[in-house]
């Protein structure tokens, strides 16, 4: 593999709070390469947004705070820089594109405007080369006739297209790599696969790296080249797509999986992950999954399970990996 | 036969919006046996949640008939329509939008039974724990508001009300839509629970066909205001006749990465048209691959493929069933 | 985010019981005791008005008796803390007395505009439509009006009197409750709770007094002790201009005899000017606590 543009190790968010300290994402680590995709996949208070969050540092500190071994991007470690310099990479070198396209436009200004704007702070642009790198960018997106879409408001826009304003926003400045959190979960079904294959491409036309945050397997499945999966602020798995989705090896991995309606095929109950997500304020002692976990022995109680790393590729943190049956045919 | 649960004849629904009259819902007609799911699914602008509104009796259908167990509504006096108020309850998409953040589960619970003239306070207690106790909820929790319970119990408690006024149908407005995967499991597992110990039949609003396919005996497919395709799930899956049908299970994403891969799929381009200024014709015709100028001139009736099954498209022809359109899941169905 | 699962470890424990003896920290009195501006708001008003309740115990008599010589100043004599009037009236046992009238104008005036501004603005808001366009007009009408010209033609047609005063007051102040209460009830009408309301069969006048009115209080309660202060200012204003009731003792009327005599004797209109600022100030300190301890986001920020 080529050297990590992105070399995460031991990323550890708390969260200050009345009722003491939460620990939202513990010891994280994982590494993206140049022009690779990875899933990072969970359900709500996994950690994962909050993840994309600290690796621009876009969280509020306080509450938040952000620890680790070292986050290098591109060679220069990233926890130790300074406010300014972080702002020079974001939207820069790093893009973040959002769930939520229209809180993150402007409503009074024009598309235009806000991509311009864009260009000027991260270019070399001046003048009319940035209103025609504007309509280049919208129709690179494909935006139908970026020309006169240019000079609109983004209500003129629909959900989908402001999710492509956004994204050229994002790749304005040529970044190396864009952070998708949660980018298609406030669209439709084919507007969805629209924006995903739309970032696909784009990301092969530029060979840029992308860390999609998603709670959906599916798109993680359509999309990713390896897949992180987290559960309470801890990585449970990682692997590469095809492996995990062929024989996912967690039982969390799994259960998630199985509780999914499958298209085509019949079950008249889903298999239901019993109980609920742990609160990070009062996290098990041992895996976390444990609590919910049809596998889990009294060794899984005790102390969290190491990451372990797999034969082929990816990790999995539970002891009870190869102990687990082997699933029966359905 | 017994009548049917619910029976909708070419129901309108319009606003009046800033923007002028808005059809959200025009000339629909659908009927859903007693015990029966029909999952209704279509992207956001199709109507769905417009007619599910019209069912509950939210808002005031322009014109078309609306029959609960055989009843027609629309000709009844506003008193007696509202004496069927409790045969169709609804289930909402926010769990906790749909629960006052002032009242108690006990309070939440107890007021469709007052309301229904249950006058005895210990009786109401009673029903209220045992219909708590259908739901998955344990008695304790009967004096916790709602901001104490999680976004899975929260949509336990909406279903135990929808439970309380023991209704013919239930509109579930994307009563998932908001969960986890791990807690839509639960709740969908705790809907067919409860179908199969009251006879209720669903409504079951979504835009997540997979789920829809999940829930659903027969599944009707929206888009801007109508019925594009109507059909039992199996036969749905297998022969899906309009390209709108075909162009939402493309679109679904599939946890098969070794066959679906986003780069690889064909995607229906487009987005879709307002509803204000729907396309002339068959509304579908501006982003369907197979369109030609007919279609532009003229909209297609809902016509029958196969029994139980109807398409509106000019070329969906009754044609012998495919073989499913991918192939299943493989670490479901084969020992890895 | 990550802490929406906070919520958790609540669904987890087991069931509290309601007569536990611990206060629960996320109840109403709970942050109402941590909220500093609420104690401070809640004590002087408190004191103001064991003072008003109390007056007749404290000081019986009429308080417009000529006790002592005239213009004794302020903490010179043991017997007149306060000093006396130039008609010798006790400044004290005055202001005492004075405290039921400022009350009781305040909270009635109060009452009065928010029982009106509740029920016209529930009524615009929930059922929209030519309701909504009537009552607005309406209220706008009585908005636009310059306050306190209007109090006081309505004194001056009405004669003076305490009820005269508490009408007039309540009459201009009425629309600014409506609105917030419209507003609010705007946002509620169309939440899913009210909409399952109206789906299992409940009547609009249960839904509004059920649902929308417990919802949409917090702010109304906060704006209402502004408006008591803003009651008791415009009392103040009234009685100053000799347009209060001359049967009654109030601070106004206090600061309007001392008038004549601010260059000598400027202490009869401070005393009262200073009751007045600590009343208005401890009911404002009040409104801003308990939008505070109502809104607890805004508290937690």
């Amino acid at each position: 593999m080529s050297p990590a543009l992105l070399d995460v190790a031991d990323l550890t968010v708390r969260f200050r709070t009345p009722s003491g300290r939460l620990t939202a994402v513990d010891r994280l680590s994982f590494q993206v390469a140049a022009g690779e995709t990875l899933a990072i996949v969970g359900e709500s208070g996994c950690g994962k947004s909050v993840t994309a969050m600290a690796l621009l540092r876009l969280l509020k500190a306080p509450p938040a705070e952000i620890s680790g071994t070292h986050v290098r991007f591109d060679g220069t470690d990233l926890l130790p820089l300074s406010e300014r310099a972080m702002r020079d990479l974001r939207g820069n070198r790093i893009a973040m594109i959002f769930q939520d396209p229209l809180s993150a436009l402007n409503p009074v200004q024009t598309v235009g405007t806000q991509i311009i704007e864009s260009l000027k702070r991260h270019t070399a642009l001046r003048g009319a080369a940035l209103r025609s790198r504007a309509v280049e960018l919208l129709d690179l997106v494909r935006i139908p006739e970026p020309q006169r879409r240019v000079d609109d408001f983004p209500h003129r826009f629909s959900g989908g297209m402001r999710q492509r304003v956004m994204i050229a926003i994002a790749i304005a400045a040529r970044p190396a790599l864009l952070i998708a959190d949660e980018p298609t979960t406030a669209l439709d079904v084919t507007v969805q696969a629209q924006i995903l294959k739309l970032l696909v491409s784009l990301q092969r036309e530029f060979g840029m790296s992308l860390v999609l945050i998603s709670h959906d397997l599916g798109v993680v499945a359509e999309t990713a080249d390896r897949v992180l999966v987290m559960y309470a602020g801890r990585k449970v798995e990682e692997r590469p797509v095809a492996d995990l989705f062929a024989r996912p090896l967690h039982p969390y991995t799994r259960a998630l999986m199985r509780a999914r309606p499958t298209p085509g095929v019949t079950r008249a109950f889903l298999d239901e992950i019993p109980g609920i997500v742990p609160s990070l304020a009062d996290l098990p002692a041992g895996c976390a999954f444990a609590p919910r976990c049809g596998f889990a022995i009294d060794a899984c109680r005790l102390r969290p399970p190491p990451l372990e790393p797999l034969a082929g590729a990816g990790a999995v943190a539970c002891i009870r990996t190869h102990h687990a049956p082997v699933e029966e045919p359905a | 036969m017994s009548a049917p649960a619910l029976a909708i004849t070419d129901l309108v629904v319009t606003y009046a919006t800033a923007r002028g009259r808005l059809t959200a819902v025009d000339g629909l007609s659908l009927t859903i046996a007693p015990g029966e799911t029909l999952g209704l699914v279509g992207e956001s602008g199709c109507g769905k949640s417009s007619l599910g509104k019209a069912v509950v009796q939210l808002v005031e259908p322009h014109s078309g008939a609306l029959a609960v167990d055989g009843q027609d509504l629309t000709t009844l006096s506003a008193r007696a329509r509202r004496a069927l108020r409790p045969k169709v309850q609804m289930v909402f998409q926010d769990p906790m939008g749909a629960l006052d953040p002032r009242q108690r589960a006990l309070t939440i619970l107890e007021t469709p039974l007052k309301l229904n003239g249950v006058r005895d306070k210990a009786e109401r207690r009673a029903r209220v724990l045992a219909l708590m106790e259908e739901v998955g909820l344990r008695p304790e929790l009967v004096d916790r508001l709602p901001h104490e319970f999680s976004g899975g119990q929260r949509q336990r408690l909406g279903i135990a009300r929808a439970l309380a006024l023991k209704p013919s149908v239930i509109v579930c407005d994307e009563p998932v839509s908001a969960l986890d995967v791990s807690l839509q499991a639960q709740v969908l597992n705790l809907l067919r629970r409860v179908q199969r110990t009251t006879g209720v039949a669903y409504l079951f609003i979504s835009h997540d066909l997979s789920v829809v396919e999940h829930i659903a005996d027969r599944v009707a497919i929206m888009y801007l205001g109508k019925l594009v395709e109507i059909a039992p799930r199996d036969r749905l899956w297998r022969a899906p006749a309009h390209p709108y049908t075909r162009a939402l299970m493309d679109a679904l994403p599939r946890m098969d990465p070794a066959h679906s891969r986003i780069a690889d799929k064909e995607v229906i381009g487009g987005d879709l048209p307002s509803p204000f200024t729907p396309p002339q014709g068959c509304r579908f015709h501006t982003r369907c691959p197979l369109a030609v100028a007919r279609c532009a001139a003229e909209a297609p009736a809902l016509r029958p493929i196969a029994d139980g099954h109807f398409a509106a498209c000019h070329f969906a022809t009754p044609a012998t069933p495919q073989p499913a359109p991918a192939a299943p899941q493989r670490h479901l169905v084969t020992p890895a | 985010m990550s802490l929406d699962a906070t919520s958790a470890p609540l669904a987890l424990a087991p069931a509290r019981s309601r007569r536990s003896w611990r206060l629960n920290p996320s109840s109403f009195t709970a942050r109402f005791l941590r909220s500093r501006t609420a104690l401070i708001g809640t004590t002087g008003l408190l004191l103001v008005s064991l003072a008003a309740v109390f007056a007749g115990v404290l000081f019986p008599g009429d308080p417009l008796d000529m006790v002592a010589r005239p213009f004794i100043w302020p903490f010179t004599t043991w017997t007149y803390p306060l000093g006396t009037d130039m008609l010798g009236r006790d400044i004290l046992v005055g202001l005492v007395y004075a405290a039921r009238v400022s009350l009781a104008v305040g909270l009635a005036a109060a009452a009065l505009a928010v029982g009106l501004g509740v029920l016209f603005g529930a009524l615009s808001g929930y059922f929209g439509g030519w309701v909504d366009q009537v009552l607005t007009r309406i209220t706008e009408v009585f908005q636009t009006m310059p306050s306190l010209v209007f109090v006081v033609v309505v004194v001056a047609i009405l004669s003076p009197s305490i009820t005269s005063i508490v009408l007039g007051i309540a009459i201009t102040s009425w629309p600014q409750i409506a609105r917030l209460v419209r507003a609010e009830t705007l946002r509620l009408r169309d939440a899913e709770f009210v909409q399952a309301a109206r789906v299992m069969g409940m009547g609009h006048g249960r839904i509004i007094l059920t649902h929308i009115l417990p919802n949409a209080i917090s702010p109304v309660i906060v704006a209402g002790s502004i408006l008591v202060a803003h009651a008791i200012l415009t009392e103040a204003a009234l009685s100053f201009l000799g347009l209060g009731d001359p049967n009654l003792i109030s601070w106004g009327s206090m600061i309007g005899s001392g008038r004549e005599v601010l260059r000598t004797a400027w202490y009869m209109t401070a005393l009262p000017g200073i009751a007045i600022s600590i009343t208005v100030m401890a009911l404002n300190l009040l409104g801003n606590g308990l939008n505070d301890v109502l809104n607890p986001r805004v508290a937690l920020t």
